[in-house]
C-alpha cells in the first residue's frame, strides 16, 4: 500500500507537467494558527491555484477541489529555514576570500533525500547558503522544497538576491591559517571587506565611463580602453547598491559591531547575522541599525569563537525587537525545527507567538519573501504544514506538509525508500545514513587543510 | 607508407589518384570473399572491396579488382566493418598533471587551474602509446583525440590510428574544444558553480581583449598595444560559434547547467559521455545538440553477476549463495531498485534514438580493460540491435564529428578505413585480423597461428 502511495504522489507530480505545480485544496476543521491573525479553532483554509484564497470557519470546497480533515489537528504555516544547505552539490568555493560571482543556484542537488526528510520536518522553504570559508562567499538561494521537480523546479521564483558573508575563526583559519593571505585576524576579515567594497565602487564607476564612452566614440581620436565586465565585482557593486540581502556568519559581539559599522558607513540595509551566538550582548544595537539576527536555540561550544553562548540569545533579542529567527545549518536539525523554536519559551519565556513566528514569519522578512509566505494570510502562498499536536508540542508529529497547495508529504504516505534518483553505484549504506551534508558551513573545506596543517 | 590525409581536400586528391592510379604506379588493394557489413546494417555476402591511396574505390558484390591490385582472401568467412570511431577518447593522452601546492589558490595561473584551450592533443599524446594498438584490436580506426585534464583541457585533435601513430596520422585538429566540470584540486576554481563563472569570465575578458585588439588593429591614434594571451584568444572561435564545445558531463543536472551556460555565452555544443542524456533527450532534441555517449556503466553489483561474470571458485560461491539466503525483502526491494537503475542507464542510447537525438560514440573515461565488458552489458541490457550499435559507432560518430561524408563507411570515395574480424563485433571471442586505417595495412592477429601457438 505504502509503494503505491508512494508511486501515486510521484506520478501526480509528474502528470501535472510542469516544474512548479500548483494544487487546490481544502483543510478543514483544524486549530489554524495563521501566525497573522491569530488562532482559528477549528478553521478551515482553502487554497486554489498555490494560494490561500480563503481562511475561515464553515468554508466549502469549490468543485473538484479534495478536502482533507485535519479535526484534532493544527494548521500552520510551512516552516523556513533561513540557514542550511540541504540539497547542495558543492557548498564552499573555499580557494579565495572573496568569491562572490559564485551561485547556490548552480548548485542544487534536487534528488537529496535530506529534501524528503526537511518536508517530514514540517519544511516547505529553505535558504540554500554558500558556506563560511570565505569572507565574502557566494549568492545564495532561497528554495521551496518541491521535492521531484528538478532545479528549476526547486527555486522560489521572486525571492531576493542574498549573499553570504563570513567572519570570524572560518574565513581567518582557511585563508590566513591555511593559505597564508588575510585575513588572519578579524581585523583582516574587515579589511577584506572594505577593500572590496571599495574595489566594486571603483570597477562599476570605470565600467560604465567605458560604456558611455563606447557609445560616443566614432572611430575618431583615441578609442576607449574596453573594461571587461567583472562578475565579482559586479554582485559586490550590487550589495554596496543594496540589491543583494547579506547573511553574514558571525558569532562575536565584536565582529557583530564591525560589520554594522562599515554597512553604516556604505549604506547597506536589510542584512541578517547568522549563529551570531553572542547577539544578545548587542542586542540593542542590532535593533538601532536595523539588523536581523538568526540563531540556534542551544547549540554552542564546537570551536573557541562559540564558548560564551546561551540557551536566551534567541529571547533576550526578541525582547529587544530584533526580527530572529531559529536556523538549523544541519540536515538533522532541519527536521525538528519546532523543538528549537520551543526551547525560548522553555528557557526565555517566549510567547508561543513569537517562538512560531522565529521558524516561519521573522526567517521570511530576513529572505524578503513574506509577501509570499511566512503566515496564514489570503493571498500568500499555500505553503502548510498539519501536526498532531500544537507544533511546539514535543509530542507533535508533523503529518503533512504543502508546497503552493501541493502535498509533498503525507505521513500516512510515508514508504520505506523515498529516494527519487537512485545512483547504481552507490551501495544501500550512504541512503541508510545521515546525509553528507551534515558538515554544514564549513562542507567542501577541510581538504584544504588535509595536507598543511595535518587536520 | 603513411596517409596524410587531411580533410576532405585530399579525400578529392585521393579521388583523383584512383582514376589514373595504374598509370602512376599506384597499385589498389583488397579483399575478395568477405561479408561486408555497411554502417546502415546490411550485409553483404561474398563481397570484395577495392581500395587504393587510402580511399575506397569499389566495395559490393561481383566488383570487378583492378588487374594491379594485391588482393587477401577472406574465405567466405571473415566480416568486414566500417572502422568505428571513438569520438572522444584519451588514448595515448598522459594522465592529469598533479600539481605542488600553490600558494595563492585564489588566483592561480592558467595551467594551474587547468584552463588550457590552446594546448593541441598532438602535442600531448604519445605516439608511441600501447594504448591505439588495443583500440584498433577493438575495431576503432579513427579517434578524435583529447587531453585528459581539468575545466578545459584543450583541443581536440582526429586522427586516423595507426600501430605506429605519427603526427601525420592525423586528420583534422581543432575539431573542438574540450570542457568539463573537473575542479583542479584545491585552486580556483574548485567547484561546479565557480567553473560556470570562470568560464563566464573568460569570456567577457576575451569579448573585451578582442575589441581592443581590433581598436589597436584600425586605430590610426597611438594607443597601448593589447596584452598576448594566447589562452584567451583561443577561445575566440567558441565565442564567435566558429567551433564547438565538447562538453564532458553526465548527470541530469550537469547536463541542465550546460543548458544554462549555452543560453548565457551562446555556444554551439556537443554533450560528451552524457550517462543520464536520456532524461534530457526532448530538450537535447529541441536545441539540436548532438550526444557522443560513452557506454562507461557502472560495474554490475556482485549479486547481479551470473556464471558467466563470476570467476570465483565453488567455495567462494558457496559463500556468496549463503549470503543469497540472508537478503530480507527490503533488500531485495532496494536492489531491484537500483538493477531498475542499472537498466536506465544501459537504454541511454536507444532511448536518446528513440528521442531522435544525434547520438555517436565516445570512450571518454572509459578503460581500455573495461571495453569489451562494458559492450557486452551495452549489448545484453541496452535494448539496442547490433546495427544500430555499429551505426552509432561509426557513421553517427562521424556526422557528429562533421566527417560524415569522408568517414564511418564503406563507401566508394570515402576515406579506407575498416576491421576485417572473424565473427560478427557483437559476438564473444571475436579478433579483428586486420586493422586497415586510411588505406593503411594493420596485421593484428595472424590466423595461421593455432591456439596453441598463441
Amino acid at each position: 500500500m505504502k509503494k503505491l502511495a508512494l508511486v501515486l504522489i510521484f506520478c501526480s507530480i509528474a502528470l501535472m507537467g510542469f516544474s512548479q505545480p500548483k494544487g487546490s485544496v481544502l483543510i478543514k476543521d483544524g486549530t489554524v494558527l495563521t501566525l497573522a491573525n491569530g488562532t482559528i479553532e477549528n478553521g478551515d483554509v482553502l487554497i486554489e491555484d498555490g494560494i490561500i484564497t480563503q481562511i475561515g470557519d464553515d468554508i466549502s470546497a469549490p468543485g473538484g477541489v479534495k478536502t482533507v480533515d485535519a479535526s484534532g489537528m493544527y494548521v500552520m504555516p510551512g516552516i523556513i529555514d533561513p540557514h542550511s544547505h540541504i540539497a547542495g552539490v558543492d557548498i564552499n568555493e573555499a580557494s579565495n576570500p572573496v568569491t562572490a560571482e559564485v551561485k547556490m543556484e548552480n548548485s542544487i542537488d534536487p534528488n537529496d533525500i535530506a529534501i524528503y526528510r526537511a518536508l517530514a520536518g514540517g519544511v516547505s522553504s529553505i535558504h540554500l547558503l554558500h558556506g563560511s570559508a570565505n569572507v565574502i562567499g557566494g549568492e545564495s538561494e532561497t528554495l521551496k522544497l518541491r521535492y521531484g521537480q528538478g532545479q528549476e523546479g526547486l527555486k522560489f521564483k521572486g525571492a531576493p538576491r542574498t549573499i553570504k558573508f563570513a567572519l570570524g575563526e572560518n574565513p581567518t583559519r582557511v585563508h590566513g591559517q591555511g593559505s597564508g593571505i588575510q585575513p588572519r585576524t578579524r581585523m583582516g576579515v574587515e579589511q577584506v571587506i572594505r577593500r572590496t567594497f571599495d574595489a566594486a565602487i571603483d570597477y562599476r564607476r570605470n565600467r560604465e565611463d567605458y560604456l558611455q564612452a563606447k557609445e560616443n566614440y566614432t572611430g575618431q581620436g583615441a578609442p576607449p580602453k574596453p573594461v571587461a565586465k567583472n562578475l565579482r565585482m559586479e554582485t559586490v557593486a550590487d550589495i554596496v547598491d543594496g540589491e543583494v540581502l547579506v547573511h553574514s556568519h558571525s558569532y562575536r559581539a565584536d565582529e557583530i559591531l564591525m560589520l554594522m559599522r562599515v554597512f553604516e558607513e556604505y549604506g547597506i540595509e536589510n542584512y541578517t547575522f547568522t549563529h551570531a551566538n553572542e547577539a544578545f550582548k548587542v542586542a540593542p544595537e542590532m535593533k538601532a541599525n536595523g539588523a536581523y539576527a538568526s540563531v540556534f536555540s542551544d547549540w554552542w561550544a564546537y570551536k573557541f569563537e562559540v564558548y560564551y553562548s546561551t540557551a536566551y540569545n534567541a529571547s533576550i533579542l526578541n525582547a529587544n525587537g530584533v526580527v530572529v529567527s531559529i536556523n538549523s545549518d544541519s540536515g538533522e536539525l532541519i527536521r525538528h525545527l519546532n523543538h528549537e523554536a520551543a526551547k525560548t519559551i522553555r528557557y526565555g519565556d517566549t510567547s508561543k507567538a513569537d517562538a512560531l513566528k522565529m521558524i516561519t514569519l521573522n526567517p521570511a522578512i530576513q529572505l524578503g519573501i513574506n509577501d509570499q509566505v511566512g503566515s496564514l494570510e489570503e493571498g500568500k502562498d499555500g505553503d502548510i504544514s498539519v501536526w498532531s499536536e500544537h507544533p511546539l508540542s514535543i509530542y507533535a508529529i508533523n503529518q503533512m506538509t504543502f508546497v503552493d497547495g501541493v502535498k509533498y508529504f503525507d505521513r500516512d504516505e510515508d514508504a520505506d525508500d523515498m529516494r527519487i534518483d537512485i545512483n547504481p553505484a552507490e551501495s544501500l549504506e550512504p541512503t541508510l545514513s545521515h546525509s553528507k551534508k551534515d558538515a554544514g558551513c564549513m562542507h567542501d573545506v577541510f581538504y584544504l587543510f588535509s595536507e598543511t596543517t595535518g587536520q | 607508407m603513411k596517409q596524410i590525409l587531411t580533410g576532405f581536400c585530399l579525400l578529392i586528391i585521393g579521388l583523383a589518384f584512383s582514376f589514373s592510379a595504374s598509370a602512376q604506379g599506384v597499385p589498389a588493394k583488397a579483399f575478395k570473399n568477405i561479408i561486408l557489413h555497411q554502417a546502415d546494417g546490411s550485409t553483404v555476402n561474398d563481397a570484395v572491396i577495392v581500395w587504393r591511396n587510402g580511399v575506397i574505390e569499389t566495395a559490393g558484390k561481383k566488383k570487378t579488382i583492378p588487374f594491379d591490385a594485391e588482393v587477401w582472401d577472406g574465405g567466405d568467412s571473415l566480416h568486414v566493418y566500417p572502422g568505428f570511431i571513438d569520438g572522444t577518447g584519451y588514448w595515448g593522452s598522459p594522465d592529469r598533471k598533479e600539481f605542488e601546492e600553490t600558494p595563492s589558490r585564489g588566483d592561480p595561473s592558467y595551467e594551474r587551474a587547468g584552463i588550457r584551450p590552446e594546448r593541441h592533443a598532438r602535442e600531448t599524446v604519445d605516439m608511441k602509446s600501447e594504448d591505439f594498438k588495443k583500440v584498433m584490436e577493438a575495431g576503432f580506426t579513427t579517434a578524435a583525440l583529447g587531453t585528459k585534464g581539468y575545466m578545459i583541457p584543450g583541443q581536440l585533435d582526429l586522427f586516423l590510428l595507426q600501430l605506429e601513430m605519427e603526427i601525420g596520422d592525423l586528420y583534422a585538429e581543432g575539431i573542438g574544444m574540450q570542457l568539463q566540470f573537473q575542479d583542479s584540486y584545491r585552486v580556483y576554481p574548485s567547484t561546479t558553480m565557480a567553473i560556470m563563472a570562470k568560464l563566464e569570465q573568460l569570456m567577457l575578458e576575451a569579448k573585451a581583449l578582442k575589441e581592443w585588439q581590433g581598436y589597436y588593429a584600425s586605430s590610426s591614434t597611438e594607443i597601448a598595444p593589447p596584452e598576448n594571451d594566447p589562452v584567451l584568444e583561443a577561445l575566440y572561435p567558441v565565442m564567435e560559434n566558429e567551433q564547438r564545445v565538447f562538453f564532458k558531463v553526465d548527470s541530469k543536472e550537469n547536463i541542465e547547467r550546460v543548458f544554462q551556460l549555452q543560453d548565457e555565452l551562446g555556444f554551439d555544443w556537443v554533450l560528451v559521455s552524457g550517462m543520464e542524456a536520456y532524461k534530457v533527450a526532448d530538450e537535447l532534441k529541441k536545441r539540436n545538440v548532438p550526444v557522443l555517449a560513452s557506454i562507461n556503466f557502472p560495474k554490475k553489483p556482485d549479486w547481479k553477476k551470473d556464471d558467466k561474470d563470476d570467476k570465483k571458485d565453488k567455495k567462494e560461491k558457496k559463500k556468496k549463495a549463503e549470503e543469497e539466503e540472508e537478503v530480507t525483502e527490503e533488500m531485495k526491494a532496494f536492489r531491484e531498485k537500483r538493477w531498475q537503475a542499472y537498466l536506465l542507464l544501459y537504454k541511454n542510447i536507444s532511448e536518446l534514438m528513440e528521442a531522435d537525438v544525434s547520438v555517436g560514440f565516445a570512450s571518454a573515461d572509459l578503460e581500455l580493460k573495461e571495453m569489451s565488458n562494458r559492450m557486452n552489458d551495452w549489448k545484453e541490457y541496452g535494448d539496442i540491435k547490433p546495427n544500430e550499435m555499429l551505426k552509432v559507432m561509426t557513421a553517427n560518430t562521424a556526422d557528429i564529428l562533421g566527417k560524415g561524408k569522408e568517414l564511418g563507411g564503406l563507401k566508394k570515395g570515402q576515406v579506407a578505413s575498416f576491421s576485417v574480424m572473424t565473427k560478427p563485433f557483437t559476438e564473444e571471442e571475436t579478433k579483428v585480423v586486420y586493422s586497415v586505417s586510411a588505406g593503411e595495412m594493420n596485421e593484428l592477429n595472424d590466423l595461421t597461428q593455432t591456439e596453441e601457438d598463441n
